[in-house]
Order: structure tokens, then C-alpha cells, then sequence
């Protein structure tokens, strides 16, 4: 089969590689229809995330069709259309039974990087480098899905495609951002990053009962889909002075609920990014923490800053004192998908929801290096780059 | 009030001025040693003696203050010291994992006191044969296709509770392993604590070494907890391998070969204790 494969830092090439097969009873395999690219990848590519090899298939985030399952799963056959969340659960640990997937114990075949880096393994996230499972990525004609009766979802008709590939990330991604932060009816919140993690984060922000989102990024573009797609008021940080505008606009209070949907590769324009960018192109630390620094002083006293922006590692000149001080609940993590699919699909069937619009540069497979090319440097307006393999 | 555990993480205390880890002997020699290495560091200046001087400084610090870190990392643990006393070992090397699986621990421990069920799960072992009532020789294959085996004895001291591994006679570098079972807390399952002891002789240099190769065995032991939970609670191992060939693990890579058979044991359904 052919797929997209990473070999280096900003090095990409699709290659012809071996098709995968079910080595355990609950895998499914999934012909890919659609596969996105997702911000996330961007920290692959620029070689932050480490434990990458050479060969290894990116992506994450797709739909399909089942061709082949194992002789454990119950839920799917072959033929039928399906969603992925791409953070794997098992269904069956003690997390998952909570429902909190992103926390399973049990999908991570290499413990030992998070182990050693967290205190304890971390799950299993398709295609995202060997600390988080080494999963083959779903930029490929064909994927395994492990515990293919907890994270496949069938599609619901009336759903379209170009809806239900975003099911398997952006959407849950951002509606996990927004729950986390506890949303109380006529809540002012503030979203950083206005990519599709950031958009579906601002419509899940009005689902849950926001009175006002304020979105903060500085591409126009994006800015606009914020405010035409999405119902925000935009403020470009690059013409803006972000806390006093956010103190503007809410009575000098500050948002109730602030969400980083940025992560690791923050930009900004003052002195704290230049200095994070110089430790971390001099590998002192891995995260650039302008958002989360910018969230953290902003957010009104005794609010709650949640964050599903990517971060690795270590950040150097966090403001631990704001959040003791000002009382603040900071919640964060990887997205449990599971729980939210079917209620993000009866969304979407109502019309309350409709993520299409992220898809802006639908590609063929063999064009995927040029597809992340553009949306990493923001050319063109991409916001979601799809990939249909052949 | 429940009675504080012993732990196999606890360690002898930091050393400090009023609690110093060297004895007289050790801080004079230490005092002496370091002074005559800077006033012959400072006779010969230069490169070769400006060395000398750090040196000297910190052997003379070391013994001025009676406190030393590398002292205290070859210091035989509390559980360590304990655990030779009772044995009659002159040196061991000990280190502990534990995780709770989310099974009753019936279950749990019918699952371990089965050796194939174990040996399944390790990706070098490649048969394990009944030598005798209680003894097991375990064949794996090791770097370079040399095939290894070990004779171990299995024993149960508290029904359902504890599992006992010792390696058999004649073994060069005894072992010792202890697997205890203990029911978690709020219907969670069923808590497993693995100590796994080595032999350490030829003193602190033995200490040292087996510390360094014990990385490796936690590591194992790590990746040997997680299937064994992967395994009861899901009914499947997770693996990241496009084929059920060319495994590897972190020692080396095997040449392929089939992939490991599901270990032949079906988790019962119905969740946590």
C-alpha cells in the first residue's frame, strides 16, 4: 500500500510500504477514505516530539470502511463506514470504565518512554512516535485499529463525509477543551488558536451554554472562519494587546474559562516567546508557553483554564503563582473521543454542528508532502488538508 | 491507624554535616589525601596540576564535612539489608514494580502461578519445561542465537497471596522473586507487588554493577506487569507491529519468526471484584 512517511525532522515522503494484517482478536482493519492532517502533526514534523523512526506513517485523524476484523469483535463487519478516535482505549481498564479513554492503560505496547517522562505509561495515540505506542498513522491506504469495538464508530447516514472524518479528532478535541472548562450558562470564554481544534472548540463553547467566546490568533483567515463560522469576537494578537482586551471585554473580570488549543509551538510577540524560542531551538526545554502563560494571567479569579494543546515535556517560567493566587482550576489532556462521539454526531445530524468548512484542500495521497507543506507554513488559507488515498 | 509497609523504595537518609556517612578513618584518610593533592596541584600548576587542585578540594571537603553521595548511592538499602540477613547472601541487588489489574485476585493469581501463562508474555522466552513437582527449566534464546535456560523453583507460600520464584542449585548469580497479591482498594481488582532480587557479590564494585544491569531488568519488568494486565483485562497484549514478525524488545531484535500464540487463557467477562 502506499503512505505518507516521516523521516526526519520536515522531512516527509510517500513510499510504498507493507499492507498491516489483525494480529489480535479485537483489531480491525480500515480501508482509509479520508485522512486530515491535525496541528498536532506540525510537532512531528519539526522533530519536538521525540521517539520518531525513520519509515514510521503519520496521521491520525480519518474515516473509512472496515475490510477485515478479528475474531473478538462484535460491533463491526466488514463494509461498514466508519469513524477512528485516534486515542486508543480499551475499553476494559479501570480509566476507561470511567470513561476518561485517554488515560487507558492498557494501548500502550512501549511504557517505558512515558514511564520514565510522566511517572506512569501514557495511552496509545495512532501514528503519534513510539513513547505514545508507535502505531502506524492512518495517511495509508489501509490501518489496524486496535480494540476496534471501542474506538470505531459507525456513521450515522445523514452524516457526510467530509463531516465525520473530523469526528475522529478536531471535534472531540475541542469539545473536550470546553466541557473541561466547566461551562456555566452566560460564561465569557476565551479560546487561543483558531485552527480546527480552536474552531470546534469555540462551537462547543456555545453548545455547552457560553454567552460570548472571544478567539485569539494571528492569521485573518482563521480569524474570520471564528467569527463567521463560529460566532466569536476575534482578536489578532499581532495587532492587539490580548489582556487588555480581554479585561475590555469583560469588565475587567477576565474570561471565565480560558482554553489553549495552541500547545508547544505557541508564536507571540513578546519577549517570553523569544526567549522560549531560543531555549527550545537550543533544546533547554520543549515547550513554548506563550498561550498558556497568556491564559493563566488572564483568566478571571477562581476560573478555570483548560488545555488540549499538545505539550511534551517541560516548561520553563510557569506561573504557578497566578494559579494559586487567583484560584484557578487548570484542567488538561488528550481527548477521550469515545465518550463524545455519539453525541457529536447527533449534533451534527441536527445541524447545531457542522465541521465540513475545516476540510479546505481535499488532495490525493500522492500530493500529502505538499498538503502539509502548505498548512504548515499557512499557505493558501489551508486550514485542514485531506488526504482520498487511491 | 494501618501499619506503614516496608518499602523496597526506601533509602539510606541524605547525608549532611550533622549527619555525616563516613566514619573517622574514612574522613581522616579523605582530609589527608585531598590536602596533599592541592598543595601538589598547586606545585605544579599549569594543566596537569589546576586537576589536581578540584580534586584535592573536593577529597578534602568530603572529609571535612564526613558526608558522601557516591558512599551513600552503594549503600545497601533498609529492604536490601534486611533481605541479606535473612537470606544469608553477602550482597544483593533488589528492585520492586507493582500494578493493580483489574480482576479479583483468585483470578489474577490463577493466571500467574501458571508459568506458560508468563513465559507467553515474554517475548525471548521460548519453552518453559516441567523438570520436577515445584521445578521449571525456562529456555530462552539470548543474543548472537545462543539458547540459555534456567532452572527455577516455584513455590507457593500464602495461598492465593504470594508467589515465590528461586533460581535452582548451582546457579552462578542467585535469584530470588517474589510476587504478592494483594486486593485493591474500592473493588479496583487486585494490587501486584514483584520484588526481584539478585545476587551481588565482590562488594561495592558487584553492587554497582548489578544496579546498572537492574535498569534494564526493571524495564523488563515494566514491559512483563503491563501484558500481564494488557492480557487479564483485555484479552489481548496491544501491539504496535504492521506483521506478526520481526518483534523487538529492548535487549535486541529477534529474527523473525511467528508471531507469539495468545497465551492460553480466556479472561473471564464481568469486570473488577
Amino acid at each position: 500500500m502506499r503512505a505518507l512517511t516521516w523521516q526526519g525532522p520536515n522531512q516527509l515522503q510517500v513510499e510504498t510500504v507493507d499492507d498491516p494484517s489483525i494480529l489480535n482478536p479485537r483489531d480491525a482493519i480500515v480501508r482509509v477514505q479520508m485522512s486530515s492532517v491535525c496541528g498536532s502533526d506540525l510537532h512531528l514534523l519539526g522533530g519536538y516530539v521525540p521517539t520518531m523512526q525513520a519509515g514510521d506513517i503519520i496521521g491520525h485523524e480519518f474515516m473509512g470502511e472496515v475490510v477485515e476484523v478479528g475474531s473478538a469483535v462484535r460491533s463491526f463487519s466488514k463494509g461498514d463506514r466508519v469513524v477512528t478516535v485516534s486515542i486508543i482505549g480499551c475499553g476494559e481498564c479501570e480509566h476507561c470504565r470511567r470513561s476518561d479513554f485517554s488515560c487507558c492503560d492498557n494501548s500502550n505496547p512501549n511504557p517505558s518512554a512515558t514511564d520514565i517522562a510522566y511517572g506512569q505509561p501514557a495511552c496509545g495515540i495512532i501514528g503519534y512516535s513510539h513513547a505514545f505506542g508507535g502505531y502506524a498513522g492512518s495517511h495509508a491506504t489501509y490501518i489496524r485499529v486496535p480494540f476496534a469495538d471501542v474506538n470505531l464508530f459507525s456513521i450515522p447516514d445523514g452524516v457526510r463525509d467530509e463531516q465525520a472524518v473530523f469526528v475522529s479528532d478536531a471535534v472531540p478535541t475541542g469539545y473536550f477543551a470546553a466541557d473541561n472548562a466547566n461551562i456555566q450558562r452566560g460564561d465569557t470564554v476565551a479560546v487561543w488558536g483558531c485552527g480546527g481544534v480552536g474552531l470546534m472548540a469555540i462551537s462547543s463553547a456555545y453548545l455547552l451554554g457560553a454567552e460570548r467566546v472571544i478567539a485569539i490568533d494571528r492569521l485573518p483567515d482563521r480569524l474570520q472562519l471564528a467569527e463567521e463560522k463560529a460566532g466569536a469576537i476575534a482578536l489578532n494578537y499581532e495587532t492587539t494587546d490580548v489582556h487588555a482586551a480581554l479585561l475590555e471585554l469583560t469588565g475587567g473580570r477576565g474570561p471565565d474559562r480560558c482554553i489553549d488549543c495552541v500547545g508547544m509551538e505557541a508564536h507571540g510577540t513578546e519577549i517570553d516567546y523569544f526567549y522560549d524560542k531560543t531555549k527550545q531551538m537550543m533544546r533547554l526545554h520543549t515547550e513554548r508557553g506563550t498561550v498558556l502563560r497568556q491564559s493563566i494571567r488572564a483568566c478571571r479569579k477562581g476560573g478555570t483554564v483548560s488545555v488540549v494543546g499538545v505539550y511534551g515535556g517541560l516548561l520553563d517560567k510557569f506561573p504557578m503563582g497566578a494559579i494559586v493566587n487567583k484560584s484557578l482550576t487548570l484542567r488538561a489532556g488528550q481527548q477521550p473521543g469515545q465518550r463524545y462521539v455519539e453525541r457529536l454526531f447527533e449534533h451534527i445530524q441536527k445541524g447545531e454542528l457542522d465541521p465540513s468548512y475545516l476540510l479546505t484542500h481535499p488532495m490525493g495521497l500522492e500530493q500529502s508532502v505538499e498538503g502539509y507543506a502548505m498548512f504548515k507554513e499557512k499557505t493558501q488559507n489551508c486550514l485542514r488538508a485531506v488526504f482520498r488515498p487511491e | 491507624m494501618s501499619e506503614r509497609p516496608k518499602l523496597v523504595a526506601s533509602r539510606a537518609a541524605v547525608p549532611t554535616p550533622s549527619h555525616p556517612n563516613l566514619g573517622t578513618p574514612e574522613r581522616t584518610v579523605s582530609l589527608l589525601a585531598g590536602t596533599l593533592l592541592i598543595a601538589n596541584g598547586l606545585r605544579q600548576g599549569g594543566l596537569r596540576g589546576w586537576p589536581q587542585v578540584l580534586l584535592g578540594a573536593c577529597a578534602a571537603w568530603r572529609g571535612y564535612s564526613g558526608t558522601c553521595r557516591i558512599k551513600r548511592a552503594l549503600t545497601h538499602t533498609p529492604f536490601e539489608q534486611a533481605f541479606e540477613q535473612d537470606r544469608d547472601w553477602s550482597g544483593s541487588k533488589i528492585i520492586s514494580r507493582s500494578i493493580t489489574v483489574g480482576k479479583p485476585r483468585e483470578e489474577v493469581f490463577a493466571f500467574c502461578r501458571n508459568p506458560g501463562n508468563l513465559g507467553a508474555l515474554v517475548p525471548w522466552i521460548d519453552a518453559i519445561e516441567q523438570t520436577g513437582e515445584h521445578t521449571y527449566r525456562w529456555v530462552a534464546h539470548g543474543p548472537m542465537d545462543k539458547t540459555l535456560h534456567c532452572d527455577i523453583e516455584q513455590n507457593e507460600p500464602k495461598d492465593g497471596r504470594k508467589l515465590h520464584w528461586t533460581a535452582g542449585p548451582g546457579t552462578r548469580f542467585k535469584h530470588d522473586i517474589q510476587m504478592h497479591f494483594n486486593d485493591a482498594p474500592a473493588g479496583r481488582g487486585t494490587q501486584l507487588k514483584v520484588i526481584v532480587a539478585c545476587q551481588a557479590p565482590l562488594g561495592a564494585a558487584g553492587y554497582a554493577l548489578a544496579a546498572a544491569i537492574s535498569k534494564f531488568s526493571d524495564k523488563a519488568l515494566l514491559h512483563l506487569l503491563r501484558s500481564i494486565k494488557q492480557q487479564l483485562e483485555t484479552g489481548e497484549v496491544s501491539t504496535n507491529r504492521m506483521h506478526a514478525s520481526g518483534t523487538k524488545d529492548f535487549l535486541f531484535v529477534h529474527p523473525a519468526k511467528e508471531a507469539p500464540q495468545t497465551p492460553p487463557y480466556q479472561p473471564s467477562t464481568g469486570g473488577n471484584a
